[in-house]
């Protein structure tokens, strides 16, 4: 099981804050499946360019883009976080 | 009181109240040049609590002992 | 030289090994400027006011609201008075051997490299990304410490980024464009979120002033409903635009929707 943790602009469309999912695989492909799942997370994630700049991506607290980006390979017990920038103060 | 040294420090504390007789004790110790400081406390207690606290920053305390003022306190700055 | 009321005023960290006289005399030496006295801005502003920070400058163009007295609780009975004036009033009331300056305004690309180059140490806490990013690399440019902090609900996220460290755009590298993230208007956002951070914020720039460890090259981020904190390491990025030394002027940036740099 991998956990992933959703921030608020993606729990409108996955209705939960985190979630235990079975998966092996690239983080790619897990982004796949949870826009197949969720259907509205396209449209939060990406944009006419690819995926949003704005939104990073952490395994178990590492920028995945320090580790292989959107190949990096997800096992069992990790821990994917999904955050967008924020500016309130 | 005996006559200090001319490279020692000397501070008299024995109006003061706790925690101000360690703060002003460490205060000194910080800001002076010479490396030895006698202090002289009210008290026995005063001075026991003033000595295992500057002893656990780091300074050495050279002698404890009862004087017709007080209690006084002779301390070598760390470092 | 501390004076007696120095001394009763500051004995409880006079008193603490990381801070003593020593401490105490690079506190009143040193000078802070917050930019923002919103959430954020009135958590922060409190403790250094109380820790003894020399000097404190205050930048808000905004009036107090009602709205703010949720969580801006150093605004408290000034409602219709500017922000960085209000900030200033509680600073003095609270203690006289801070040097308040309140700047009635906010900052643009004109002024703020100015503003800051007088200050030690700058916090963000502004409450929009055009501001932060003009903050993040004004402070690159002028080489003075910066410590950053963004709340939304019950989630925050601070770093500290020093001369050499990884900047907001090495994490950050461009805004989200207007209205993909919600704001705390929109979204809202709960008073304890902006206390803690604000507070974290003034517990960074303290650190920097007493040359104490700090959030640097490294994020804090947490959720208050988890209680999860994590630091997450922060590479300086190669490519940045600000931080490689690339940018030498900021008006070739444009701080509106995305601030990307080319």
């Amino acid at each position: 099981m991998v956990r992933v943790v959703y921030p608020l602009i993606m729990t409108t469309a996955t209705r939960k804050k985190e979630e235990e999912i079975e998966f092996e695989g690239d983080l790619s492909s897990l982004i796949d499946l949870l826009c197949e799942r969720y259907p509205q997370l396209k449209k939060v994630l990406y944009n006419k360019d690819g995926f949003n700049r704005f939104i990073n991506i952490y395994v178990n607290n590492e920028d995945v883009r320090n580790l292989d980006g959107f190949e990096t390979r997800l096992k069992v017990g990790d821990t994917v976080k999904f955050i967008p920038a924020i500016a309130g103060g | 009181m005996k006559r200090a040294e001319l490279s020692e420090e000397v501070l008299d504390l024995r109006d003061e109240n706790c925690p101000f007789t360690f703060i002003k004790t460490k205060l000194k110790l910080e800001e002076m040049d010479k490396t030895v400081l006698r202090v002289t406390f009210s008290d026995e207690t005063t001075a026991r609590d003033v000595a295992r606290s500057v002893s656990s920053e780091g300074h050495e305390v050279l002698s404890l002992e009862k004087t017709e003022e007080g209690w006084t306190l002779v301390v070598r700055k760390r470092g | 030289m501390l004076t007696e009321e120095q001394i009763r005023r500051y004995a409880r960290q006079l008193i603490m090994p990381e801070i003593g006289g020593s401490g105490q005399s690079k506190l009143l030496d040193s000078s802070v400027l917050v930019i923002g006295a919103g959430g954020l801005g009135s958590a922060a502003i409190q403790y250094l006011a109380g820790a003894g920070v020399g000097r404190i400058g205050i930048v808000d163009g905004d009036e107090v609201d009602i709205t703010n007295l949720q969580r801006q609780t150093i605004h408290a009975g000034n409602l219709g008075m500017n922000k960085a004036e209000s900030a200033a009033s509680f600073v003095r009331k609270l203690n006289e051997d801070v040097e308040v300056k309140a700047y009635p305004t906010k900052v643009d690309v004109e002024n703020v490299r100015e503003v800051i180059a007088g200050y030690d140490v700058v916090l963000d806490c502004t409450d929009n990304f055009p501001s932060r990013y003009l903050i993040n690399d004004a402070c690159v440019l002028e080489s003075v410490p910066l410590v950053h902090s963004a709340v939304l609900r019950f989630i925050g996220e601070i770093m500290t980024i020093v001369p050499g460290s990884s900047c907001y755009r090495c994490v950050f590298p461009e805004a989200p464009p207007p209205g993909s993230v919600p704001s705390c208007q929109e979204a809202g956002i709960a008073g304890v979120t902006t206390g803690i951070f604000g507070v974290l914020q003034a517990t960074e720039a303290i650190k920097l002033i007493l040359r104490l460890e700090v959030l640097e090259n490294r994020m804090l981020y947490a959720d208050l409903l988890t209680m999860e904190f994590d630091v997450i390491d922060v590479r300086k990025d190669e490519n940045c635009p600000v931080c490689s030394g690339r940018l030498k002027d900021l008006r070739e940036v444009s701080y509106v929707e995305t601030c990307r740099i080319e």
